[in-house]
């Protein structure tokens, strides 16, 4: 068993292992660094830290929304090497899931896999977070 | 007890002795005569040997002792040092190194015995290889070696009637207290005869200068057993091997005697300094120093940091209010944070000494491996820089100093038939220069040849042949860019360019410049110049649409209004503007940051900013003001953003990029 936060981009459900994140803050100035990818929106002082932050939607090619009241940054931390905030549209909850949650499938959206999983009726799409921090070799 | 506790001490004055070490045999090499260097050397070695055998690095010890006894013959007028010998001497620092690097790395010293060394060290002196093993720890030995005293004492005891034995004591591992256990051991001995030797001394014991084994020496009447069995009875004693000593088997040992001698001599030395401190003490009390651990500075400057962005977020809200008292305290509070900044600065300033220190060594080697002949001159070892900068420095200049050597310096009978001296001469110099601190390697050698450097640029592609009409400071800048060398064969060394992109990388990560100036036959001299501090700079803030960056004063010549139509526009659209008959090229920092410029301007505020001597005109928006910020890493997701060298953070919490001035410069 292990616990996952459920969360929204756009009409889709996703889920993110609860070990990577730190926090969950509101929005917040962002302040934009130049020749960065589109897809990182730039940097946010979290009480006194410089945190990068990149757009979840834009990264993985879902549909954008404008930022509204639900958005939220989801602080993860890259085992103790980084800080990035993951910008998505609305937190759901955060639950157990266990091997026998998740399907055997997995499904392609771009240049990203994800792990299905099945809770409450609800197909969640859990991210592997290697994949959205890191460029896959054959981008560059 | 637990040693772990003493290994960062022991790591670090083990790391100055072996400096010292290497720089008083340097000096000794020129001047073979200096008896006064030969105690210095011998000092450091006996101390080390000390250290190492408290530590329990056994290895080290036995190594440290071998060298201990070469010196002590040359300190006696019974050797003469020569190459060779030297030779010997500086492998067996380098081992010692080798010992630290791996004690660093593993807490323990490893398996290496250097017994090549310690075999080649006994060499000198004329001991046969398998004497290696030190007499004194030798523990199987049937010959007992004491003093002339003790061995006196022990035949006096024999035509007395009385026994001698000897016991080795090993104490429990887990034994607390150790000095007081032996304590023990010497009354419940004394009930039964007399301690006439224990080894480690008295007063090692009582300091608690042993491992987990001591021996005594004691004459007694009672039989052997008795007195074992009583030791035994002492709580959180492992073992007690007990012996005894029979006529004939006893020795004298010189050599320890001699050694016994020294320390006298050494503590007699010790007692006189400590006495001529306390002399001192009121005049100089810069003397009394602590060793910190840097990380807890890192913790001390970052807390300085935060106060210096509450404090321009509270000079902000102040601005709001019109209160005198307020006004009053806020100045207050900015001059306290500011003495403490340059208060906390001055701590974490090092002289570059330290990284300058290891170097007349390698260029020693360096020259004997090269087969040339040259002098390393260096100068303002004093120099201080932040330490985070210092730590950095090695490895570039270490790159530079090698290839002054290798492709700067000629062969002598080269540099004779072009009518230099034979030696060569490489300069190291630090000095300060404003808000920079400038470091400079010259050699006297051949120089750049900038024509092969342009021909291997055609090679690789890098120019086109019809590009004929570079400056000599466009080709050396080839040099710097990766792989590129210009030595046809590639030594283990280096080649010229291979590390010299890494050491502009390294520089400018550093938030520094490098510089060139060459002149065939005449030499070649590097110029690094490095800001003092990473941490905390004074930027010009500046906006561009609604965006702020800051460009560090530091690299700002002046700020100029230019009238639009005083902007020319010259070859494939460059623009340009002329400042008292200086062209300086212009750009837009709206363009640089990838936005669009406003161009419907009458006048446009440009920031002129240099990069060594080459000036560029940033045209800005709008200028916010002057002060001090602190520089925050962009972190390592967002690492390699050529033009941006960091963020700050302003008092009103938003974040402002920190503009590169190396980048801006066309």
């Amino acid at each position: 068993m292990e616990q996952y936060l459920i969360f929204r981009l756009a009409d889709e459900h996703y889920g993110l292992s609860v070990n990577h994140i730190e926090n969950i803050e509101k929005l917040m100035p962002i302040t934009r660094v130049p020749h960065t990818k589109e897809y990182v929106k730039g940097v946010i002082n979290l009480r006194g830290e410089i945190v990068p932050v990149i757009d979840l939607c834009e990264k993985i090619g879902v549909e954008k929304e404008e930022f509204g009241e639900e958005t939220r940054i989801l602080i993860v931390n890259w085992k103790g090497e980084f800080k990035v905030g993951l910008i998505i549209d609305e937190v759901l909850d955060v639950v157990y899931l266990s091997k026998e949650d998740f399907d055997q499938a997995t499904r392609d959206r771009n240049e990203f896999k994800f792990s299905i999983a099945k809770y409450n009726g609800l197909l969640i799409n859990i991210i592997n977070l290697e994949d959205v921090l890191f460029e896959k070799a054959e981008e560059v | 007890m637990d040693m772990s506790q003493y290994l960062g001490m022991f790591i670090e004055e083990a790391r100055d002795h072996i400096q010292s070490l290497n720089d008083n045999m340097l000096k000794l090499e020129e001047n073979p005569e200096d008896l006064q260097l030969v105690n210095e050397i011998f000092r450091s070695a006996h101390t080390l040997k000390g250290m190492a055998g408290t530590m329990g690095f056994v290895n080290m010890q036995k190594l440290t002792h071998a060298m201990e006894n070469v010196l002590a013959a040359a300190r006696d007028g019974k050797l003469k040092v020569n190459p060779n010998i030297m030779d010997i001497l500086f492998k067996t620092v380098d081992a010692l190194e080798a010992y630290l690097d791996v004690i660093v790395a593993t807490g323990t010293e490893g398996q290496e015995a250097n017994s090549h060394l310690v075999n080649a060290l006994n060499a000198i002196l004329g001991k046969p290889a398998e004497d290696m093993a030190v007499s004194s720890t030798s523990k199987a030995g049937k010959k007992y070696e004491y003093d002339e005293f003790v061995v006196r004492a022990i035949e006096r005891a024999w035509t007395q009637g009385f026994n001698v034995y000897k016991f080795d004591v090993e104490l429990d591992q887990n034994c607390l207290l150790k000095s007081a256990r032996a304590y023990l051991v010497f009354r419940a001995v004394e009930e039964f005869g007399e301690i006439i030797h224990s080894k480690p001394s008295v007063q090692d014991i009582e300091d608690e200068k042993f491992d987990f084994e001591f021996s005594i020496t004691v004459i007694s009447k009672q039989p052997l057993e008795k007195i074992r069995e009583r030791i035994l009875s002492i709580s959180e004693i492992r073992e007690v091997k007990a012996l005894e000593i029979k006529s004939g088997e006893v020795g004298r040992a010189e050599e320890k005697e001699e050694i016994e001698e020294v320390q006298q001599e050494t503590q007699v030395q010790e007692t006189v300094k400590v006495v001529r401190q306390q002399k001192q003490e009121p005049v100089q009390k810069t003397s009394k120093t602590v060793r910190v651990d840097i990380e807890r500075l890192d913790v001390l400057m970052n807390l300085v940091s935060e106060l210096i962005i509450i404090k321009s977020r509270i000079e902000g809200l102040a601005k709001k209010y019109n209160d005198r008292q307020y006004e009053e305290s806020i100045e207050y509070l900015e001059r306290i944070t500011t003495s403490l900044h340059d208060a906390v600065m001055k701590v974490r300033m090092v002289p570059v000494e330290r990284v300058f220190s290891r170097f007349p060594r390698m260029m020693r080697d360096l020259a004997r491996e090269l087969g040339k002949e040259f002098e390393l001159v260096m100068s303002g070892e004093d120099t201080e820089v932040d330490r985070t900068i210092v730590d950095e420095l090695g490895d570039p200049l270490i790159h530079l100093l090698r290839n002054a050597a290798d492709h700067g310096i000629e062969d002598p009978e080269e540099r004779v038939k072009n009518g230099k001296p034979r030696s060569g001469l490489i300069k190291l110099s630090a000095y300060h220069d404003g808000n920079n601190v400038v470091i400079e390697v010259e050699d006297d050698g051949k120089g750049i040849d900038l024509e092969k450097v342009k021909q291997k640029a055609i090679e690789k592609g890098l120019l086109k042949e019809d590009q004929i009409d570079l400056s000599d400071q466009e080709i050396i800048d080839f040099l710097f860019m990766p792989s590129f060398s210009t030595k046809d064969k590639v030594t283990n060394l280096s080649g010229r360019g291979v590390g010299l992109d890494v050491v502009k990388t390294k520089i400018e990560q550093l938030g520094g410049m490098v510089e060139v100036k060459t002149q065939k036959g005449k030499g070649t001299k590097f110029i690094i110049r490095l800001p003092l501090t990473l941490a905390i700079i004074q930027a010009l803030l500046v906006t561009v649409h609604d965006e702020i960056y800051a460009i560090p004063v530091a690299s700002i010549r002046e700020i100029v209004d230019v009238a639009k139509e005083d902007i020319k526009v010259v070859q494939k659209g460059k623009e340009i503007i002329m400042l008292r008959n200086q062209v300086i090229p212009i750009k837009h920092l709206h363009s640089i940051v990838g936005l669009e410029p406003v161009l419907d301007k009458k006048k446009f505020t440009v920031v002129i900013v240099r990069r060594g001597e080459k000036l560029t005109g940033i045209i800005v928006d709008r200028l916010l003001g002057q002060q001090d910020i602190v520089i925050k890493s962009l972190g390592k997701y967002l690492e390699g953003i050529r033009l941006i060298s960091g963020a700050t953070i302003l008092g009103d919490g938003a974040v402002a990029m920190i503009l590169d001035p190396n980048m801006l410069t066309v």
